[in-house]
């Protein structure tokens, strides 16, 4: 169930600094930009849902403590994590789409990396004391 | 399910690859814009009303005369058991009446274009290993203009006096009379114009050129399609970047109407077109701007944010399930 919430959390706030961003960087953004951008950044996030930040996870919890998991959860999943990710954006970029569309597709990512970490982290500070007891 | 989504990546991308969007768009004497959608003809009259004008029709290219009858095609395939292709030309006289200047017939449209000049000279390319920029005169005659061995010719352009625009790969060229009877000369504008595209992209060949335009200043425009951008070339033969256009939208050609706005058409990734203002103040200041509404992204925003908080505090709920259990076993 939590992962479930967290892939959705943190997918939906990337796709919210997504939809932020544009109000400023654009004098229009249509449904079908929308709906392409969410499409898109479903699909990519589902995927490096499923091949990197589960296994990420997995590790980072065995290696970092709970008192710095909240620094060091967000960084990870927002830089390391999302590497591959940053690499096809940059890669594609000029071809399947423009220079600022590819400055969304990174910061949408790059938010939900954020999120996703400060989720794990919170979760882990959460339940920690009372393992304690 | 990541299948799916793999498999629905590369629909939408194929999607891309398969498009060939239209350039027609023209304006008539009282400052309509007519541009094509590929199946519908749509006039945008100058208090910005749009209607649909022509139904049913599959054209690329538009041309109005000088007495505001607007010409354009209909192309069609028979299906894969025939795999013929038929046509006809149309056009809608300025008195609102249909009518069919070439019936329908197999196969493509040949010895005819709607690349034409004020005096109704008709203009087209024939791209072979040798290539040919052909013209026929209002009384029949089929002259060939130049002939060579050219790279990928796009659309070509016409302006009322009978120059001639078309790219070559990533060159632009200018064919126009040079003042003695049918001699035409060729220039190369600008041999840098193109930004290379792959296979995925809109056009899925090397450069990404389509439509042609012009000013009254004779500066020239070219729509970028997959790097979606207008680039300007002016008398000092620099290509300039003068408009993007939004993410998933492409341009694909513009007109400039009789106030001197420039009028791009665009056309989206899942092949939907519409025809957008930009001002002649807004291209002043190289802007980007548009006044199309933002409405459904506000909404969409907004909706987004209650989805973040939703879920936010339904992870709390969950976790909260969670500690309290633990502490039950824990007590």
């Amino acid at each position: 169930m939590l992962y479930v919430l967290s892939f959705f959390l943190s997918w939906l706030s990337g796709m919210l600094t997504i939809l932020i961003v544009a109000f400023f960087s654009y004098d229009q953004f249509s449904i079908i930009d929308i709906s392409s951008f969410a499409v898109l950044t479903f699909a990519g996030f589902l995927i490096l849902f499923l091949l990197v930040y589960l296994i990420v996870l997995r590790i980072v919890n065995k290696k970092i403590g709970v008192s710095k998991q909240f620094v060091y959860l967000p960084l990870i999943f927002s830089m390391l994590a999302n590497l591959p990710v940053y690499f096809l954006i940059w890669k594609n970029m000029g071809d399947l789409y423009g220079n600022s569309e590819a400055t969304l597709f990174t910061l949408g990512f790059m938010t939900s990396g954020l999120v996703f970490g400060f989720f794990w982290a919170w979760k882990n500070k959460m339940l920690s004391p009372v393992k304690k007891m | 399910m990541k299948k799916l989504w793999v498999i629905s990546y590369w629909l939408f991308v194929g999607s891309i690859c398969e498009a060939h969007p239209g350039i027609g768009i023209v304006k008539d004497r009282e400052g309509n814009i007519y541009y094509t959608d590929l199946a519908k003809v749509w006039k945008i009259s100058p208090d910005g009303n749009k209607t649909i004008v022509v139904s049913g029709v599959h054209t690329h290219e538009l041309y109005i005369d000088d007495d505001d009858n607007l010409y354009g095609e209909h192309l069609w395939y028979n299906g894969e058991s025939q795999n013929t292709w038929g046509h006809y030309v149309w056009c809608l006289k300025n008195t609102g009446e249909l009518i069919k200047e070439i019936n329908p017939t197999e196969g493509f449209l040949s010895n005819y274009s709607f690349a034409r000049d004020s005096s109704g000279n008709m203009y087209w390319v024939e791209r072979f290993t040798n290539s040919k920029i052909m013209k026929k005169t209002k009384s029949g005659e089929i002259i060939k203009l130049v002939e060579g061995k050219f790279g990928f010719i796009g659309w070509l352009t016409c302006t009322k006096n009978g120059s001639l625009y078309f790219t070559e790969n990533n060159k632009l060229h200018k064919l126009y009379p040079d003042g003695r009877s049918d001699s035409y000369r060729m220039e190369t504008l600008a041999d840098n114009i193109g930004s290379k595209s792959t296979d995925f992209s809109m056009m899925g060949r090397n450069y990404d050129s389509y439509g042609i335009w012009t000013d009254a200043a004779d500066n020239v425009y070219l729509a970028m399609i997959d790097s979606k951008k207008v680039i300007r070339i002016g008398a000092d033969r620099k290509p300039q970047t003068i408009l993007t256009s939004n993410s998933l939208w492409a341009v694909c050609s513009g007109i400039f109407d009789n106030n001197g706005n420039m009028w791009v058409l665009e056309n989206s990734v899942s092949n939907e077109v519409r025809a957008r203002k930009i001002s002649k103040e807004d291209m002043a200041g190289n802007k980007t701007l548009s006044s199309f509404t933002t409405y459904p992204h506000l909404f969409i925003t907004l909706f987004t944010i209650a989805g973040v908080v939703l879920l936010f505090f339904g992870a709390k709920s969950v976790l909260n399930k969670k500690k309290q259990k633990l502490l039950h076993f824990a007590i």
